[in-house]
């Protein structure tokens, strides 16, 4: 199992957040967080982590449903900033709308949409892809 | 074939050489035989003591039986060669009387043999004269025969003409005298004679005529027109012979006949003849022709084919049979009609009647009819006519009735339409019930006196006058606001509002069409439908089309809810339950954790399925796309791998593997799986259970039958609760009541619709009606 240096969560639900780091943690899935509560303050950050040469996540976990910028918008801004780091998107969403799944399969970035909850099986599922 | 008496005048009167045989051999007697008759001239009667009208004596009476080797009979005379000898006749007080019999012989202008004169003299007539009491006879016998002659032309109003070439002198007897309408002492010269014929045709054939008789003998017979001294135009047949001696022509003489009346109507026959026939072929008119006299008929093709036959099958066609063939209630009629007819009342016979086809059925037939001829006594002679099948016209004519009358119910009744006609100017000249009804006035007030404006509101008018301006740039008055779209070849429907006489408005909706004869606009109809009650409805459809889309818009937000906060918060709940019992592992037997563990996947569940009922309605517009129903099920199975194999159910698919239904993969792999775990979930412990998948084509439905033997459904109790949110009706643990809910409504989502036939204990068949 290959260890992932910094995982990205970027979610407006803090008991998520909370039990997210707790499961990664518990299954020793990474070095350190990033937490961003929007989608804007994330791709702020990002962009600055990008900008100033700094380390990138390996792996992001995209809420779809947040406030001031969702994950869409997110999504579409970020991939216009030009990186050759490979990044690994997951969309992590309560939602099971049909039009969402359809709709993450067009980006190219992402690469699996979860339906919350996480458990400590998917964590792993996602570890050995 | 001709009567030997007829035969005779006509050949004497075309050669008048027979005249001198008569003379020398014929001065006590003549027998002509021809053919098939004979006929004894009144001087033989005389000159054997019989009166001239004992005429039923044969020829072969009068002879003395010993001289019998005469025979007058045609043949015999054709075939013996009987020399010119005395005979023994009969005379009639016992006398034998010695004639001396000289046979001529007499053939037509083709050389054929065609009449035997047989001219008899007594004896001493010839012999025992001195040769200038001879003479002296003769001269007498010639007067008395030329007399003769001149009273059978002047009965049969035939002419004598003699032209003497030596002396270029004419001679006209007094019946050619006539019918040139000279005068009895009028003397014709030949070149006067000869401009009397008509310039052109006549006088041209003539004079060639003449010249070539002159020149070469060769005898004519013609018929031509000549005018007469006074002036009238006549038809003759004028007949010429020449005599030579020493190889030039000396006289010319000839008959000389008025034809004119004969010409004229056989004539005027002819033009009849071929006008009708004109007519007929132009009317496909089938045609008849009557003697009336001798009941002869001729019938055309057309006629005999009008009442199904063919002219063979159905001629000889008498007056029996016609009558035969027509309806009996309509001979009476007919005959009417014709005997108006004969009695010279009408010019036309003209009957309309019934006649029946060789099928059996009446065909109706316009019968017209014209007497072309009549006798001499002025009775109906040839009739000519045509028969025309009018079935379709009586057809038309009937319904044409019929439609009128309904029409005419058709405004009566129409107490709540209001149809109005008027004429170019607007004035109204039709104004029914409805119209009275629905506006208040009465004919009396309107009818002749007032156009439509007067119940149009007229700010409307007003509105519609500016609204033609604006679209087409004409200004348009008064009624013409109206009819303007209608003038323009279109219907013209729209809504109005209409005034009452008491003030009343209610709007309707008027069609205005132009009223048109041979396609000229004579007026306009106005029909106008009372819409209040429509224009009400429409009002609490539209609120009622809020209401749903407002509650369609609230649904939308409660799905949204459901699909991602409800979610969120109860994966929330999942997730901290499932990581206070990964970090505090004795917390598992702990009752309420086990209970809260229970109560979250339940909500979970939950959840999951109001999330499938609300997004079902939202996804209906997504594209349908096709799909391989054979696939599908075996995709299923494949699902449901372990469930079937611990089941034991025996799961068989007779699925056409080509055909496809108009689906959605994610719905139709939920039906599919909602449809077979069914099945297992309530199988019967007391057999071997069975599913069987097949399926069928009705109209534009694919159906999937699904049959399985388990423990079935009461339909009498549960019919409606079947399809029903959380309704369960049996015991069975795994039973949720949300399966076939969504099931149904996933089926109904992609335009289909589920039968179920079910019987307790014995096992269930859905049926899924799937488009194809």
């Amino acid at each position: 199992m290959k260890k992932i240096d910094i995982a990205c969560i970027i979610d407006d639900d803090p008991i998520f957040v909370f039990g997210t780091k707790r499961i990664m943690q518990l299954a020793n899935f990474c070095e350190s967080f990033l937490v961003f509560h929007n989608g804007k303050e994330a791709y702020d950050k990002l962009k600055a982590i990008i900008i100033n040469k700094e380390k990138l996540p390996d792996i992001i976990l995209l809420d779809l449903n947040m406030p001031i910028w969702d994950g869409w918008q997110f999504l579409d801004e970020f991939i216009k900033i030009p990186n050759k780091n490979p990044i690994t998107i997951y969309i992590i969403t309560s939602s099971v709308d049909p039009a969402d799944v359809e709709k993450a399969k067009s980006y190219d970035l992402v690469s699996n949409y979860i339906v919350k909850p996480i458990t400590m099986e998917g964590l792993k599922n996602m570890l050995a892809e | 074939m001709m009567h030997a008496q007829e035969q005779f005048y006509e050949i004497i009167k075309k050669d008048i050489r027979f005249i001198d045989f008569i003379q020398e051999h014929a001065l006590d007697g003549l027998i002509v035989v021809n053919k098939n008759s004979f006929w004894i001239n009144p001087k033989l009667y005389q000159t054997l003591g019989y009166k001239n009208n004992d005429t039923c004596l044969k020829p072969a009476d009068l002879l003395i039986i010993k001289d019998n080797q005469l025979s007058f009979d045609f043949t015999d005379l054709k075939n013996q060669n009987i020399a010119d000898c005395n005979y023994s006749f009969k005379h009639k007080n016992g006398n034998t009387i010695t004639l001396f019999t000289k046979i001529k012989t007499v053939t037509n202008e083709t050389g054929d043999l065609v009449a035997f004169f047989i001219g008899l003299n007594q004896e001493n007539n010839i012999q025992s004269y001195s040769s200038e009491a001879l003479i002296k006879e003769q001269q007498l016998q010639l007067k008395k025969q030329k007399l003769f002659l001149e009273k059978c032309n002047l009965a049969a109003k035939i002419g004598y003409w003699e032209v003497d070439l030596a002396s270029q002198s004419l001679y006209w007897s007094d019946m050619t005298k006539v019918i040139h309408e000279a005068a009895i002492d009028y003397e014709p010269k030949i070149a006067a004679a000869l401009n009397l014929y008509k310039e052109g045709e006549s006088r041209d054939l003539i004079t060639l005529s003449f010249h070539s008789i002159t020149t070469k003998g060769t005898p004519f017979d013609h018929e031509l027109q000549i005018t007469t001294l006074q002036g009238n135009d006549r038809w003759v047949q004028s007949i010429g012979q020449a005599e030579f001696k020493d190889g030039a022509c000396v006289r010319i003489y000839g008959t000389f006949q008025d034809i004119t009346a004969k010409k004229e109507s056989r004539l005027a026959l002819i033009q009849e003849k071929e006008k009708l026939q004109s007519i007929i072929q132009a009317t496909n008119a089938g045609t008849w022709e009557w003697n009336i006299q001798t009941g002869e008929t001729q019938h055309s093709e057309l006629w005999a084919n009008i009442i199904g036959y063919t002219l063979d099958e159905i001629a000889p066609i008498d007056t029996e049979k016609w009558i035969s063939l027509i309806h009996p209630d309509d001979i009476e009629r007919s005959n009417k009609n014709m005997k108006a007819c004969f009695e010279k009342q009408t010019e036309f016979y003209r009957s309309e009647y019934r006649i029946k086809h060789k099928d059996g059925s009446w065909i109706w037939v316009l019968d017209k009819g014209k007497i072309i001829s009549w006798t001499d006594d002025d009775e109906p002679l040839m009739m000519f006519g045509t028969h025309v099948d009018i079935s379709d016209n009586k057809k038309a004519a009937l319904q044409l009735t019929e439609t009128l009358n309904k029409i005419q119910g058709i405004l009566d009744a129409s107490t709540k339409v209001s149809i109005i006609e008027t004429d170019l100017n607007g004035t109204i000249t039709t104004f029914n019930k409805g119209a009275q009804n629905l506006l208040g006035y009465s004919k009396k007030e309107v009818l002749n006196k007032q156009t439509p404006f007067l119940f149009h509101q007229k700010d409307e008018l007003l509105a519609r006058r500016q609204a033609i301006f604006d679209e087409f740039g004409e200004n348009v008055d008064t009624f013409k606001i109206l009819t303007y779209e209608s003038n323009r070849g279109n219907y013209d429907t729209r809504e109005w509002t209409y005034v009452k006489k008491n003030g009343l408005q209610f709007p309707v909706q008027l069609t205005i069409t132009p009223v048109k004869t041979n396609k000229i606009t004579t007026g306009y109809l106005g029909i106008a439908v009372d819409i209040s009650n429509l224009k009400n409805a429409e009002k609490e459809i539209k609120s009622l089309l809020d209401v749903t889309k407002d509650q369609n818009s609230r649904l939308k937000n409660f799905a949204h809810i459901v699909s991602h906060n409800l979610r969120s918060h109860s994966g929330n709940i999942a997730m901290m339950l499932d990581l206070l019992e990964y970090e505090n592992p004795d917390l598992k037997e702990n009752e309420f954790i086990k209970y809260l563990d229970q109560a979250s996947a339940n909500l979970k569940e939950t959840i999951e399925h109001l999330n499938q009922v609300v997004l079902m309605n939202n996804s209906i517009n997504e594209n349908l796309q096709d799909l391989n129903l054979y696939d599908y099920w075996k995709k299923a199975l494949k699902n449901l791998t372990v469930v079937t194999a611990q089941s034991n159910v025996a799961i068989s698919c007779e699925i056409d593997p080509y055909i496809t239904i108009k689906g959605i993969p994610a719905y139709l792999e939920s039906i599919l799986l909602n449809f077979i775990t069914n099945g297992i979930k309530y199988r019967s412990e007391e057999r071997q259970s069975y599913i069987k998948a097949s399926c069928s084509i009705e109209d534009r439905y694919v159906v999937l039958h699904i049959e399985d033997n388990g423990i079935g459904i009461d339909m009498q109790k549960n019919r409606t609760k079947l399809f029903g949110m959380y309704k369960t009706f049996t015991n069975n643990p795994e039973a949720r009541g949300i399966g076939l809910f969504i099931t149904k409504n996933q089926v109904e989502a992609l335009g289909g619709k589920i039968k179920v036939e079910s019987e307790l204990n014995k096992g269930t068949t859905f049926k899924i009606y799937l488009k194809k």
